[in-house]
């Protein structure tokens, strides 16, 4: 717990301390994508960004800090009476990941909140390197977010239960339904959202993930029954 | 500026926190009990193995158990989360006492555990070396250090099957015996590990070999000193540019022991274990023309001591196949080739060794058969995917960080 609290404030701060106070005055609302603020109807904001983690040493055998980079690409649309609908993908190149689900916002002047549950299917497929793979898998993930609006950036956290619902995988003609626990883990994510340029707006994240099973890595076929920290770093255009 | 070099500072703060694991070590007869017993013989041991139902305990193995001794242990093989039992055991009078630690394989979940057979359950046929079904261990466990006071009593349910006594299956654990991150409390790759293989249910070990500056052969897999499989040391870098008098005095591995040239350990599997099967993974091209020379001689005093031990040299690459070919006499020395069917006649390998990650691939194995070769396969570490390929499967040896699991497994069949 230490560690988590000591990377989230060390983020924070150095993001806050190192924010652009050249920016001009922006609606936050119309260019923030994990600040949960409301959205009117039919409202759409998108987001494409590229996230890093650092695998668990036992399961890679390596100690390289950057790896696994994952592509993602996330919309959000305004639905009546404060909700929305939040549906993304993300990828490694083998391995996609979907998911989508209803949200309930609430903005009470510079506070944002939303709780919401998304349900994702991933699955992933490899054929070299002596693999004759193919996985897949369901999982859910309440999630629950706060964020507050500064004149000239956000910060927002946002943590979310990680459900394993259902895997299975075929190796060759060989096919097994995997027995995973149904609580996989935790995660709680900061999010800081300002303009690199004019008006495009930027995230960096950093987000803890205290898991089992960690999707993107499947192909390791790690068997260990131990809860990992691993971290994350996002990087993410606001579209 | 500032700003990039402030947040790619953070998060290499943040990324240089390590995932750390606790274990504890359970105190096992903190009385030195089994000091006042005496050792059971070998057909005593034999009397014992077998297939148990677990008559109190099953939270913590399941509904049965294999049972089966191995060179200086009675080992307890479950189905659940890979839990494992290890005991030394002893008899006084006609009362057999065995004192031990259990553990589960995927996690660090482990306590103390300790049986013994009364005289009126089997006890008394035991020790005096005659046949009985009629076998059952009565005992207790605890969880870390605390005092084991859970029961666990296993009865004897049957005999292996004649299709396990009569096979040659082996069980194949990597990496002399376990990885660094399954804590076993000895390092991979070393003498003390390839020591307590055997207790997992191994039949033989996969040993990685390279080669140190100065053209010594030596245990270790990967390409550099680093602390997954090192202390802290005054070396650091590439191992191949070290010496082995510098490997040997200032690396030590992750759980304190040094490294073990390849001579050391392949003598010591020679002469202190019963292991059939040496698997020795090449990880340095270099290395071949040392590793066979050595693997010939270690045959040799293999079949002068009427033991039945198979080395094989592992082609695992392309670069590896290519200069095992080219090495003199190349079709006269037991190779594993990891590599096409085609490579495997060519090498004249005496064993496929596919990746499991293609399936049991059964046509291939019997294409391997008929021409007179065996087929193992690697590394399989997940339990329902073992059950299968141990089921359905026709393989001849399975490769895996969790021999106990595939024990169990097999020793059911």
């Amino acid at each position: 717990m230490k560690l988590l609290l000591r990377s989230h404030l060390l983020f924070i701060l150095i993001c806050v301390s190192t924010a652009n106070v050249l920016a001009q005055q922006f609606n936050m609302n119309e260019h923030t994508f994990f600040y949960p603020h409301t959205y009117y109807s039919s409202q759409m904001i998108s987001s494409l960004g590229l996230s890093t983690a650092k695998l668990p040493e036992d399961v890679v055998e390596t100690d390289d800090v950057f790896r696994a980079p994952l592509f993602s690409y996330r919309l959000k649309y305004g639905l009546p009476k404060n909700f929305v609908a939040e549906g993304g993908v993300e990828t490694n190149l083998i391995t996609f990941h979907f998911s989508a689900g209803p949200k309930w916002n609430y903005q009470f002047d510079k506070l944002g909140f939303s709780v919401g549950a998304d349900i994702a299917y991933w699955f992933g497929k490899l054929e070299q390197f002596g693999f004759d793979t193919k996985t897949s898998g369901w999982m859910m993930y309440p999630n629950l977010s706060a964020g507050y609006k500064f004149d000239k950036f956000t910060v927002s956290v946002k943590s979310e239960l990680v459900f394993n619902l259902a895997e299975s995988s075929k190796n060759g003609e060989s096919e097994i339904s995997n027995d995973l626990d149904f609580f996989n883990g935790w995660t709680i994510g900061v999010y800081f959202e300002q303009p690199l340029w004019n008006d495009q707006f930027v995230v960096l994240g950093i987000r803890s993930t205290f898991l089992n099973f960690y999707y993107p890595m499947w192909a390791a076929f790690s068997t260990f029954d131990r809860t990992y920290y691993i971290p994350e770093a996002t990087f993410t255009f606001i579209l | 500026m500032k700003k990039i070099l402030l947040t790619i500072a953070s998060l290499l703060f943040i990324y240089s926190c390590n995932n750390e694991v606790d274990i504890v070590n359970p105190v096992v007869d903190p009385s030195n009990f089994l000091a006042q017993t005496k050792p059971l013989n070998f057909d005593s041991k034999l009397i014992m193995d077998g297939v148990y139902e677990v008559v109190k305990g099953a939270e913590l193995l399941g509904d049965q158990v294999v049972i089966k001794w191995n060179r200086d242990r009675l080992s307890i093989f479950s189905g659940k989360n890979g839990g494992y039992i290890i005991l030394e055991g002893g008899y006084l009078d006609s009362v057999i006492f065995f004192f031990g630690h259990w553990r589960y394989s995927t996690n660090t979940e482990t306590g103390a555990a300790s049986f013994y057979i009364p005289a009126d359950e089997g006890g008394g046929e035991i020790i005096s070396g005659d046949t009985t079904t009629t076998i059952r261990l009565i005992g207790t466990y605890g969880f870390g250090n605390e005092i084991a006071n859970q029961p666990l009593v296993f009865k004897f349910k049957r005999e292996f099957s004649q299709e396990v006594k009569q096979g040659n299956f082996d069980i194949l654990a990597h990496r002399g015996g376990g990885r660094n991150s399954e804590y076993l409390g000895v390092s991979e790759n070393s003498i003390e590990m390839i020591n307590i293989a055997e207790r997992f249910g191994t039949t033989g070990v996969e040993i990685d070999a390279r080669l140190s500056k100065d053209g010594v052969a030596f245990l270790y897999h990967d390409n550099d000193i680093n602390l997954r499989l090192t202390q802290k040391s005054l070396i650091w870098g590439d191992i191949e540019n070290f010496t082995w008098a510098q490997l040997r005095t200032l690396v030590t591995l992750k759980n304190g022991e040094k490294i073990p040239s390849l001579r050391e350990a392949l003598e010591f599997v020679l002469e202190e274990t019963n292991l059939r099967t040496v698997w020795l993974d090449t990880k340095d091209v270099d290395v071949l023309p040392t590793s066979i020379a050595l693997q010939q001689e270690i045959l040799q005093r293999a079949a002068q001591m009427g033991r039945d031990l198979k080395i094989y040299i592992g082609l695992p690459a392309q670069d590896v196949y290519d200069a095992f070919v080219a090495y003199p006499g190349f079709q006269d020395v037991p190779s594993l080739c990891e590599l096409s069917l085609d490579q495997v006649r060519q090498a004249n390998s005496k064993v496929w060794a596919p990746r499991w990650t293609q399936g049991t691939q059964t046509d291939a194995v019997q294409q391997m058969h008929a021409e007179g070769k065996k087929a193992f396969v690697w590394t399989l570490d997940e339990p329902s995917y073992i059950e299968q390929f141990v089921n359905d499967g026709e393989f001849d040896g399975i490769l895996t960080n969790y021999p106990t699991i595939l024990s169990y497994y097999h020793y059911i069949k």
